[in-house]
């Protein structure tokens, strides 16, 4: 099938950023987004051209790498799948598909549709872990936690980090994403100690990177690859408020 | 397993404080429980209108409770203190609020397709400020008596309680501003908007003050909607109770 | 030069040899700790779990990854679990048997000390994850639950749901971030290893670019960690993510660095086939499927045009149930592949050019109910459903093997500590647990084993007897690797020639796999020996890399792995060649039994092949490591 491509081109996080339109021929059903712009990366190339920085790795939907808004819906058309796992059978023959980077002031463009997503990693680093050594671990059966807990941990668990939350949420907000690390470990026992500090200051370095807050819009959930659902929001929202009221340091 | 053995070390009131006003959740708290406010009183205030039909009230009942509300003294202008206060807390952290959303995405999307939220969480942000100007107006038709208000003053009322007190006719006044197409159909659309305004806001609230779990969140989510409707049909059938003759 | 290679097993019993290495180890005085610098190259479960606890120790630690964030690296897509000896079914599992397992499962080409510390560290390993807050699953009492997994006759596998990998990856990157968050690790996202400096003989540091500004820089430190994963890549067709490469891993082996057995490989049996020259990778459908699904061709070649429907039960051939009876379709990894191989090279393979065959799910479903097996395999079919269309409720899944894991690496001596004095390999990029094949989840244990509990040892070990100098990073030795990096991108810039980097990666790929893949024989081998040279000479005449290297530039970090692939492609083979035997993931098609089975040679190959660099790959220099077996003694391994 022929499609067109309008394709947003920055040359880095300075310049000025521009679409650009692309006629793609003969794309096949079976490919995968990712490998349709594969293809308009060597047709690129060939004319001299350079090629579209896209940010990818895994290709099986559990690096959280890739991200691309595609026609206004962040990951694309299809519910829980990542762009790297849409395929181009879900596009007919002449659609014009609109191809963005995640739009967040905290996710700076380094280049074409590749941004830096950093911001993640400072908030994970402001308490998105238990503090235990190595060697300091008691034996794995030494507590019971009930299979509900551990259910609901490993629901929150399989965020992968990629962005599309904030991509998706009309206020940029990266609750989803904060969210889903508080409510994991306030799932579990060994979250416990550190639980409060936890989600204060995980979510003070949410605002110092300049996210904006939910208003319950709920296109997080609707887009997220791994289907979070934002019942985490609300656990995060108690531990806060229980946090601050409380009075914690 | 809730978080019982977390050591707390104390953070004093300055930091609570300033946690509650700075910061995106605690603004979003003071947005949640100021809302709720209003909500309940919302609820108080179209209970109290229903007393206009005869059979809960009437004329002489409609008036006996106005009358004792205008009677509380200190307390009545306590609790508009209290309103007053909950709304411009309201407004002023949502207009915070709006202000770190909107740097938060300085750019914006060249194709934008929503995919489940409602139309009330769009509107929030139009229906907020139209639903402001109504009831600045609707204080100053009912309550001031000086917009729409002809008359109001020399409309009296002498209650049958044995006190033979005159009083302002609160009841009659409601019956003359309902009689007009016009003025039935600003209040009937902005208790309309109110309903959409609280059909996200209720549900919602309870979602930001972390007052849901997995078991109840669907059940919550159906509330909002549901509650929004009931006020909104309690505040609207009185002005189309009137318009219609039902009361007269 | 001749160079002998000492494992440094410690001496005594198996079981012992540990317990005792480590009281031997030469510990550093804590107050010291902070004086030595360590640098950490590449963030999957190796490199963050020892990036972490190197830093927990109190070693100043700088850690490098090329992805945006150390949570993204490959180790993430592992789905099946992770196994360790804690008996915790009390269904006969001990340190022993797990050991004996993958001893044999490595096809008795793998180092009796180093499987052992293995199994012995794998029950720490899951501790330590628990008490990370991974949420493996559980049984209603609150207890781990545990599967069978990949043919193992216990349960001695931990999962979380289909992602294990990504749960204890984020484990190890929740440690990481601690750290980071701490000030003892500092982070570098988005930066590629280019080079290592030696200084002295020893490894004192690293050549990196930013992918982000394209700044090249010289990191010094005392004490070298490569955590850089498998080569798989090579083959452009495989389970690996597309940033996975063997440049880290290539750029040691040039300073001097052997690198042990590439030409072992594993081919993973259930992947879903390519479904056209678009393809940039193939994905694997987990092993487990196998437990349910029965795999099958069209007895007769005419039948493969054919919708599966109408080809009658007695038209298929359930081969691996009929080639080996007591095993059926849960025989390893390196068999099922082979056997699917041969079914399509005798023209039965289904699907666009017969590469496939069938994995049907017809009979569970009958058996089991469409809800059962949906509970079982609903997220993997939702998953082969995306890609190609068809429902594996209704139609059978179409499967072919592709590479997955690569159980060769530089080589380690028993402290993980390659011949370069102070350049530590871990992880999958080292070459030293699983021998000529890797059975399944086990290679989440041995990242973890090896950061978690065994480099933090050796290191320190290493640390407190090498006494070197302190080094600044403006040394002679950095300035010049650092000289060298740059000329070497400004060659790649300067090719300008007319092919894209990637369509020499796809060239040297396809003929990898097809004469150095599943099967191998002397006559291909040699072949792709005479052609690689040639490939290599066309990109370096005719590559075009546009762009510039002082910005991000996607086509240029491309560039730049490919030109080491097409080297390091060149050894796989050689040391393919070089292996007159057929052993796990290694079967050389002129050494088979009648009935097709691998054939190993322990007169002569009871060794580990180490290659020295010359300059040229194909004058590199053979060292072997023999192998010996105290504790087990090589047998025929038979799944009949």
């Amino acid at each position: 099938m022929n499609l067109t491509l309008k394709v947003w081109r920055q040359k880095n996080a300075q310049a000025a950023g521009a679409f650009v339109d692309y006629a793609m021929s003969d794309v096949s059903p079976d490919m995968s987004f990712l490998e349709m712009l594969d293809g308009l990366n060597e047709t690129l190339q060939a004319k001299g051209q350079e090629p579209v920085a896209f940010d990818h790795d895994c290709r099986e939907g559990i690096c959280g790498t890739c991200s691309l808004v595609i026609n206004g819906i962040p990951h694309g058309p299809d519910r829980a799948t990542t762009t790297c796992q849409l395929h181009m059978r879900k596009f007919k023959a002449g659609d014009v598909i609109t191809i963005e980077p995640w739009r967040a002031a905290p996710f700076a463009v380094i280049r074409d549709l590749v941004v830096d997503r950093g911001a993640f990693e400072r908030i994970q680093r402001r308490g998105g872990f238990v503090s235990v050594g190595t060697g300091h671990a008691p034996d794995a059966n030494a507590m019971a936690i009930p299979k509900r807990q551990a259910d609901l941990a490993m629901d929150a668990a399989q965020c992968i980090g990629c962005g599309a939350c904030v991509a998706a949420c009309k206020n940029a907000s990266a609750m989803l994403f904060v969210g889903a690390k508080v409510s994991q470990y306030a799932h579990l026992p060994q979250g416990q100690p550190e639980r409060f500090r936890r989600v204060l200051a995980m979510v003070e370095q949410h605002d110092a990177e300049g996210f904006g807050a939910c208003t319950n819009y709920q296109e997080c959930e609707a887009v997220c690859p791994k289907e979070i659902s934002v019942r985490v929001i609300g656990e995060m929202n108690r531990d806060y408020l229980r946090a601050v009221l409380v009075g914690v340091e | 397993m809730e978080g019982d053995v977390v050591s707390v070390q104390p953070a004093g009131v300055a930091k609570v404080v300033a946690r509650l006003t700075q910061s995106s959740l605690g603004l979003k708290a003071l947005v949640a429980v100021t809302g709720l406010g209003l909500v309940a009183f919302a609820f108080v205030h179209m209970a109290g209108h229903l007393q206009m039909f005869a059979l809960l009230g009437g004329q002489e009942g409609y008036n006996q409770y106005a009358h004792k509300l205008q009677s509380l003294g200190a307390l009545k202008w306590a609790a508009r203190a209290g309103l007053l206060a909950l709304t411009l807390v309201h407004v002023i952290a949502t207009l915070k609020l709006i202000a770190r959303n909107r740097s938060a995405r300085p750019i914006g999307y060249a194709s934008n397709h929503w995919l489940t939220a409602s139309v009330a969480s769009q509107t929030m942000r139009v229906t907020g400020p139209i639903l402001l100007f109504f009831i600045i107006y609707h204080l100053l038709h009912f309550t001031a008596l000086v917009v729409s208000a002809q008359g109001y003053e020399a409309m009296e009322y002498m209650l049958r309680d044995g006190s033979n007190l005159v009083v302002g006719d609160a009841y009659g006044r409601m019956v003359q501003a309902f009689r007009d197409p016009l003025l039935t159909v600003v209040y009937v659309l902005a208790v309309g908007l109110l309903g959409v305004h609280l059909a996200h806001g209720i549900s919602s609230l309870f979602q930001t003050l972390g007052l849901t779990n997995s078991t109840y969140r669907p059940a919550l989510a159906t509330a909002g909607p549901l509650l929004a409707g009931l006020l909104t049909a309690g505040f609207a059938v009185v002005p189309l109770a009137i318009l219609t003759g039902v009361i007269q | 030069m001749t160079l002998t290679l000492q494992a440094k097993i410690p001496s005594g019993p198996l079981q012992g040899k540990w317990d005792k290495h480590k009281f031997e180890c030469k510990l550093v005085n804590p107050a010291n700790k902070r004086k030595f610098n360590i640098i950490v190259v590449g963030t999957g479960l190796a490199g963050a779990s020892a990036a972490a606890s190197l830093a927990e120790l109190g070693y100043n630690v700088r850690a490098f990854c090329f992805q945006d964030s150390a949570r993204r690296a490959h180790s993430i897509a592992a789905q099946g679990g992770i196994n360790a000896a804690k008996n915790y079914q009390n269904d006969g599992d001990s340190v022993y048997r797990l050991f004996y397992d993958t001893i044999k499962g490595g096809d008795y080409r793998s180092r009796e000390a180093n499987v052992y510390r293995l199994a012995q560290v794998s029950v720490n390993i899951i501790d330590q994850c628990v008490a990370q807050g991974v949420p493996f699953a559980r049984e209603y009492g609150g207890t781990l639950a545990n599967r069978s997994f990949g043919g193992a006759q216990v349960s001695r596998t931990f999962y979380a749901r289909g992602q294990t990998g990504q749960q204890l990856l984020l484990g190890a990157y929740s440690a990481l971030s601690r750290q980071i968050g701490l000030g003892t690790v500092a982070m570098h996202e988005r930066h590629e290893m280019l080079d290592l400096v030696l200084v002295d003989g020893h490894a004192r540091g690293i050549v990196t670019r930013d992918l982000v500004s394209g700044a090249i820089d010289a990191w010094a430190a005392d004490a070298v960690v490569l955590a850089t994963g498998g080569y798989g890549n090579v083959f452009f067709l495989s389970t690996n993510a597309q940033g996975c490469n063997v440049t880290a891993t290539w750029r040691a082996h040039k300073k001097g660095a052997l690198f042990a057995n590439p030409c072992y490989t594993q081919i993973h049996p259930t992947c879903i086939p390519r479904s056209g020259d678009h393809q940039s990778k193939l994905t694997l459908m987990s092993e487990s499927l196998r437990n349910d699904g029965r795999v099958w061709v069209p007895k007769d070649a005419s039948d493969t045009g054919k919708k599966p429907a109408d080809i009658a039960e007695a038209d298929r051939d359930y081969y691996l149930e009929r080639m080996y009876p007591s095993f059926g379709n849960l025989v390893p990894r390196d068999i099922a592949s082979r056997a699917a191989k041969r079914m399509c090279d005798d023209g039965k393979g289904v699907g666009p050019g017969g590469l496939g065959v069938y994995l049907d799910f017809g009979d569970a479903v009958k058996r089991l109910g469409t809800e059962i097996v949906g509970e079982r395999y609903g997220n993997l079919f939702e998953m082969y459903q995306r890609i190609t269309d068809d429902s594996p409720y209704q139609t059978p899944m179409r499967i072919y093997p592709a590479v997955h894991y690569t159980m060769g690496g530089l080589w380690v001596d028993y402290n993980l500590m390659s011949n370069v004095q102070g350049l530590h390999v871990i992880g999958e990029a080292n070459f030293s647990d699983h021998g000529a094949n890797r059975l399944g989840a086990s290679a989440l244990m041995q990242g973890l084993a090896d950061g978690y509990f065994v480099l933090p040892y050796t290191v320190g070990q290493y640390l407190a007897t090498s006494n070197q100098k302190k080094l600044t990073g403006s040394e002679s030795e950095f300035t010049t690797a650092v000289a060298a990096t740059k000329a070497r991108i400004g060659q790649l810039l300067a090719i300008g020639g007319k092919r894209s980097p990637s369509s020499f990666h796809k060239e040297l790929g396809l003929l990898l796999w097809d004469k150095c893949g599943m099967g191998r024989n002397a006559a291909g081998l040699q072949q792709a020996l005479a052609k690689i040279p040639s490939i290599r000479e066309e990109f370096w005449g005719n590559c075009n890399v546009l762009g510039d290297g002082d910005s991000y530039n996607v086509a240029l970090e491309k560039a730049g792995r490919v030109a080491d692939f097409l080297e390091f492609g060149e050894l796989m083979c050689k040391d393919a060649l070089e292996r007159n035997e057929s052993c796990g993931g290694h079967f050389r098609e002129e050494f088979q039994s009648e009935g097709g089975e691998a054939q190993r040679d322990d007169d002569n190959y009871t060794h580990v092949s180490a290659w020295q660099y010359t300059g040229d790959p194909a004058t590199a220099v053979l060292i072997k490591e023999p192998l010996i077996f105290e504790e087990v003694h090589p047998s025929t391994r038979s799944y009949k």
